[in-house]
């Protein structure tokens, strides 16, 4: 046998050490039970309604903006009164036509993304204008509070910008992972139509929860302190679609699979975080100028 | 659709054969344990249809045997890996279908059939991890003279082993 020596070294290894095997029965139940323990989601779950990646991306992205123009609205609501502003009725406008196209997309079966992110920008300008529009008032503001108004709208900003161009990224460079791992299956495990079919049902919910779990990242505060959590978390996504893209494999193929990965394959699967971020993202990084010049 | 999974009879039939099978591709002890747990979990979180007990191992085993993938993919170890084709079926037919309970109790048994000087140097060897030129030291041999000391002695073991087994006992 050709692992004979690997069997029988381990055999020595127990009787010499006087090792032996644990008894986990009590462990596995404890931990089956609790509601983070076996309940973790896994790759063979379907996602509850088949949307474009570019379409829920678009969500994610028109949820921060909406959300960010309604708290805005909202804020001017309570805020001493400015006076009317058509630059107000033209976001509030364009809020609810994006919300109607939101909502259209999520219904239909169309490659929308395009205008999603054209009414995404729209709506953006809009704020840009309002932001313009308040800024113009007279305020009696000390230069303390001017200065941390224009850091907070900078920041506001930068941080759209960033998820942005970071869920762009992240799309685009998945569209070509999803590619280029459907071509291994094919070549090197021998895939037949219908396992290629369930796998790239598989690779098409990773890269939802993908931008997911980049969106929520970008949105958090204080977004520098939870980027190694963010990073470990990725790399549990890149496993988790690893083993939901085995699992839809005949077990001979699921054999193939195990070896192809084993000899280094798999391209983002098998990649952790690296291919989702800059390595700058998860650094102590705000500069969007620097952002950009990595992208580039 | 499966019938209801009885995890608690699967761990008791399976565990001791799924990390003595981890132990052999390489995890320690203490790493054996934790992907045995992890390997029964996912196997709570996907449950799978029982045919027999020779199925159901094997695919414990392709589990463990993918979990410590994912693990070692995570470490930057995979190099460690390498050529591990077929280990699954091969494990089966040296753990036979006590999960390898009985080739390690007859170990045990043979053991005491050594000589001093190459229990010792197993001893080294296996249970305090001693390179073979300290071993060599303690026992006041050559590295070529301590080789060949292990080796016959894993022989005179092994041809014990296989005999008990024969024999049933």
């Amino acid at each position: 046998m050709k692992h004979d020596e690997r069997f029988w070294d381990a055999a020595f290894s127990e009787a010499f050490s006087g090792e032996t095997p644990p008894d986990l029965v009590a462990r596995v139940l404890a931990r089956g039970a609790s509601p983070s323990g076996a309940a973790a989601p896994s790759g063979r779950r379907a996602p509850a309604r088949r949307t474009g990646l570019w379409r829920a991306a678009g969500v994610f992205a028109a949820s921060l903006v909406l959300s960010l123009g309604v708290g805005f609205l909202q804020a001017l609501w309570f805020a001493p009164a400015a006076g009317h502003s058509p630059a107000l009725d033209a976001l509030a406008g364009d809020l609810a036509a994006t919300e109607r196209r939101v909502d259209d997309l999520l219904k239909s079966e169309s490659a929308g993304e395009t205008a999603l992110w054209a009414s995404v920008v729209r709506v953006s300008q809009s704020l840009d204008r309002v932001n313009l529009a308040l800024s113009r008032q007279p305020k009696a503001e000390s230069l303390d509070e001017v200065v941390a108004r224009v850091a907070d709208q900078r920041e506001a900003k930068a941080s759209e910008l960033r998820l942005r161009k970071h869920v762009e990224h992240v799309l685009a460079r998945h569209q070509r992972e999803t590619e280029s791992i459907v071509a291994g299956l094919r070549e090197k495990v021998g895939i037949t139509q219908e396992e290629e079919k369930a796998a790239r049902a598989v690779l098409e919910a990773w890269g939802l929860r993908l931008t997911e779990s980049i969106s929520v990242y970008h949105r958090r505060r204080d977004h520098r302190r939870h980027a190694p959590e963010v990073r470990e978390g990725l790399a549990e996504l890149a496993a988790e679609a690893a083993m939901g893209v085995r699992a839809v494999l005949e077990a001979r193929r699921q054999l193939a699979f195990d070896d192809w990965m084993a000899q280094g394959h798999g391209g983002a699967l098998a990649q952790g975080a690296e291919r989702w971020a800059p390595p700058a993202v998860f650094n102590n990084w705000d500069d969007v100028d620097e952002y950009l010049a990595w992208q580039r | 659709m499966e019938q209801g999974l009885d995890i608690e009879s699967l761990v008791r039939a399976h565990q001791a054969d799924i990390w003595r099978f981890l132990r052999a591709l390489g995890c320690s002890a203490h790493e054996a344990e934790d992907l045995t747990q992890e390997t029964f979990l996912e196997v709570m979180r996907r449950p799978f249809e029982q045919r027999s007990e020779a199925s159901t191992a094997a695919y414990l085993r392709l589990v463990a045997k993918h979990r410590l993938f994912m693990e070692r993919r995570k470490q930057g170890r995979m190099k460690e890996l390498e050529a591990l084709e077929g280990i699954e079926e091969q494990w089966a037919e040296f753990a036979r279908d006590d999960g390898g309970e009985g080739r390690v109790e007859a170990l045990k048994q043979c053991m005491q059939g050594l000589e001093e000087r190459e229990l010792r140097a197993l001893d080294m060897r296996y249970r305090l991890n001693l390179p073979r030129e300290e071993i060599a030291r303690a026992l006041g041999l050559s590295d070529g003279g301590v080789k060949n000391l292990m080796e016959r002695a894993r022989d005179k073991l092994k041809q014990c082993v296989e005999r008990k087994l024969r024999n049933g006992n």
